[in-house]
């Protein structure tokens, strides 16, 4: 086995200390906003406002395989099984504090960014009537092809328009030199993110998808804070030397691929294990690098850079150019396949999945394979169908 | 043929061509189609044609609603041959990632989407929906060769607004007295796949021979999307109920705000959307859907309120609780009917239905 990444421990601290202090918020006159994980965190901030990430926290519960004892709360309240689990967990939570950390600390108002998915509109919708605070919208729209002057603008209104609302809900003035240094930190910290991401580019990779999958909790959930940089420059150190001393992250590496989707938060070890076994390396993901850092948000206007990257994500992107992202990350990390997630829960990430992987395949002459299951509702998953599909897929690897 | 078969013949094949204007199928449902009708293309909404979906089956991962998947199901099975497609991203996720897949499959045809704005109280919505719309001008003058002026777009504002006053007309016979439910959707769905004045004629030629019945038995408010598959209303009805009226997308939402008919257009058409009835394809700060399914109840003098959902529609999935709850709270009885648009009523949802209206008395 290879050596475990030691900055796997400092993680599960600062997780642990930002969920005791939000948990704390009242005692220290300091307020919470629920927003999504594509939402525009650096103006909580501003704010001293605690963000909080209902997705970060249903994957946290999927994780430790409570998913589907919260999501039956949020069925026998009437909502569909078929809806999102991070939702139908986030509602049992809320309803039974629930979960490995009793339940989410109680928010004083929503902050709902639409580029993820539609979902996240109703799901915040229901619960900012649940808890009778203010809902603030961000409205993203899709992006077909190249971001345009129109979607900027429109976007950038939005961000403006939530200063004086966040001003009104938390009784503080905008402070924007606080900002600005917020948004230069939320700029580094990406900055680093990407490079230790990068460090997989090397044969064998000394991190996995799989370990980036946890090691990707500050960027969303702290971004912007000095304990970020200083945790991601500690992260970077490690994974050069581990690359500079060819410490893999799986032995006898012989194969590498990259996922797709958000993964299946209660199998990410079996997932590991299983594909380790066969010497084969997830070494990138569309989902850890969903933060875009295309426009220097501390140079021009804030808002409008911050609206850009906003609208950059992979989720939030169209069919073609999803197709060039994931050509691209193909390439960039020397993979041989892919494996692509389709997520029961998420058809903003799933739906098309089918005709990229055609259509990836033709382009590049890499196969890849597509599983079924669900991204915290454990329920779902059929373990051993998977792993079939697996091994024959990483059979047809090792005969290519 | 009846106005009725005419309409009828268009619910059963909205894809089939009549004349030579080219047709634009569009998605449901937040999609400006006078700009369509304004540069004399054929708007067409499907709200598909039931039918197994074995080639959409390829596409579509399994928890997708079989509305979108019926709609590929008739582009892949070459039944329709739209000369393009629309996609109004708001909808839900399922329809605006359908847009990358059809310009994939269908690389010559025309396709657009249309963004209607998730916050409309913001400052900057009318701005970008009017922006949005002029995109899609540009893209049809660009596509078919046709100018499309601010007089042609003044034009088909009033042809699209006497066809919403005909499907008003049509669904208000609901609330007059005893109606069969069934086919008086059937024909707005007809009147869908050919928005603007010829099925604005065949609509109120329909309302107008309308027998209505007095009224008598408990009276039922529809809401979700579509009433579909519509065999559980004549259950329903041969159980001694009626259905009012509805709180439907393939209904009262889409037909209940006109755009003005003074001023520039697209200005109109995009304060239309703004002022759209809420719906649960639409985010809307200072109204509650809840509170506007609960109004129109009592508005139509339901006695109860049936849900219609399609498997997987997340939207109206994640609407039904808060909406059941207002309902119970105001004394409201209601029943949901889940079903895929391509099974018929079986025994187990008969028999909820005539149990249904058994306890309403």
């Amino acid at each position: 086995m290879a050596p475990k990444i030691k900055a796997t421990s400092k993680v599960k601290e600062m997780m642990t200390i930002y969920y005791l202090t939000a948990k704390n918020a009242a005692f220290n006159n300091r307020q919470i906003g629920w927003i999504t994980s594509g939402g525009p965190v650096e103006l909580l901030q501003a704010f001293d406002v605690i963000p909080i990430y209902p997705e970060n926290h249903a994957a946290m519960v999927g994780a430790v395989k409570m998913g589907g004892q919260l999501a039956a709360v949020a069925e026998g309240m009437g909502y569909s099984p078929d809806l999102c689990s991070y939702f139908r967990i986030d509602v049992g939570a809320a309803e039974t504090n629930g979960g490995p950390i009793a339940g989410l600390p109680k928010p004083n108002f929503f902050v709902c960014a639409s580029n993820i998915c539609k979902t996240v509109v109703k799901w915040y919708e229901v619960q900012a009537a649940k808890f009778d605070v203010p809902l603030l919208m961000i409205d993203i729209p899709f992006v077909e092809g190249a971001i345009t002057g129109s979607e900027v603008a429109y976007v950038a209104q939005q961000l403006r328009e939530m200063v004086p609302a966040l001003e009104k809900i938390t009784g503080k003035k905008y402070d924007e030199a606080k900002f600005m240094g917020i948004l230069e930190k939320s700029r580094d910290a990406v900055n680093l993110w990407s490079q230790c991401l990068e460090t997989c580019r090397q044969s064998p990779a000394p991190m996995s998808s799989f370990d980036s999958f946890f090691h990707m909790a500050p960027i969303v959930t702290l971004r912007g804070e000095q304990q970020t940089l200083d945790y991601y420059q500690a992260l970077l150190a490690e994974l050069t030397e581990r690359a500079a001393q060819n410490i893999a992250a799986v032995e006898n590496e012989r194969h590498r691929l990259l996922f797709d989707n958000i993964p299946m938060w209660y199998a990410v070890r079996h997932m590991f294990e299983l594909l380790a076994a066969r010497g084969t390396a997830v070494v990138t993901a569309t989902y850890t690098a969903s933060w875009s850092l295309e426009r220097d948000m501390t140079q021009g206007d804030p808002f409008e850079a911050m609206a850009y990257n906003y609208l950059a994500p992979y989720i939030n992107r169209g069919f073609e150019t999803r197709l060039e992202i994931l050509e691209g990350l193909l390439k960039k990390y020397n993979c041989d396949g892919f494996l692509m997630h389709s997520a029961r829960s998420c058809k903003a990430y799933s739906l098309g999945q089918y005709d990229l992987r055609d259509a990836l395949t033709a382009r590049t002459g890499k196969p890849g394979v597509v599983i079924e299951g669900d991204i915290a509702d454990e329920r779902i998953w059929s373990e051993g169908q998977v792993d079939t599909r697996l091994e024959a897929y990483l059979e047809g690897l090792d005969r290519a | 043929m009846t106005a009725y078969e005419q309409l009828a013949a268009l619910a059963n094949e909205p894809y089939r061509k009549a004349d030579d204007r080219p047709l634009i199928a569009v998605f449901p449902m937040w999609f400006p189609y006078e700009i369509l009708v304004a540069a004399g293309l054929r708007a067409s909404e499907w709200w598909a044609v039931p039918k197994p979906t074995t080639l959409a089956d390829a596409h579509y991962p399994p928890f997708v609603c079989s509305l979108v998947k019926c709609n590929f199901e008739a582009l892949l099975d070459g039944a329709a041959a739209p000369d393009g497609m629309v996609f109004p991203s708001a909808t839900c996720d399922s329809i605006q990632n359908s847009a990358g897949l059809f310009r994939r499959l269908f690389p010559t045809k025309f396709s657009a989407y249309f963004r209607m704005s998730q916050n409309p109280e913001s400052a900057g919505a009318a701005t970008f929906v009017r922006d949005e719309m002029t995109r899609i001008v540009h893209q049809v003058r660009a596509f078919f060769h046709q100018p499309v002026t601010d007089a042609d777009l003044c034009e088909a504002i009033a042809a699209v607004n006497a066809w919403r006053r005909a499907a008003r007309r049509l669904l208000a016979k609901l609330g007059e007295g005893r109606v069969a439910a069934a086919p008086v959707y059937t024909a707005l769905k007809g009147a869908l796949a050919d928005i603007g004045r010829p099925t604005a004629r065949l609509l109120e030629e329909y309302a107008g021979s309308l027998a209505v019945a007095p009224a008598a038995g408990r009276k039922v408010m529809l809401v979700g999307m579509t009433p579909e598959p519509t065999d559980a209303l004549a259950v329903m009805e041969a159980a001694g109920a009626c259905v009012v009226g509805d709180d439907l997308g393939l209904g009262w939402r889409t037909v209940a705000v006109d755009a003005g008919e003074t001023g520039d257009p697209l200005a109109a058409l995009t304060q239309r959307l703004l002022q759209s009835p809420p719906c649960s394809s639409l985010h809307f700060a200072t109204k509650r859907r809840s509170d506007a399914v609960v109004a129109r109840a009592r508005a139509l003098h339901a006695d109860a309120v049936v849900f219609t959902r399609v498997k997987f529609c997340d939207p109206e999935a994640f609407d039904y609780p808060n909406i059941k709850k207002a309902l119970d709270l105001a004394g409201l009885p209601s029943l949901l009917l889940e079903r895929e648009l391509t099974t018929a009523a079986e025994g187990a949802v008969a028999t909820r239905v005539e149990a249904f209206v058994e306890q309403l008395g």
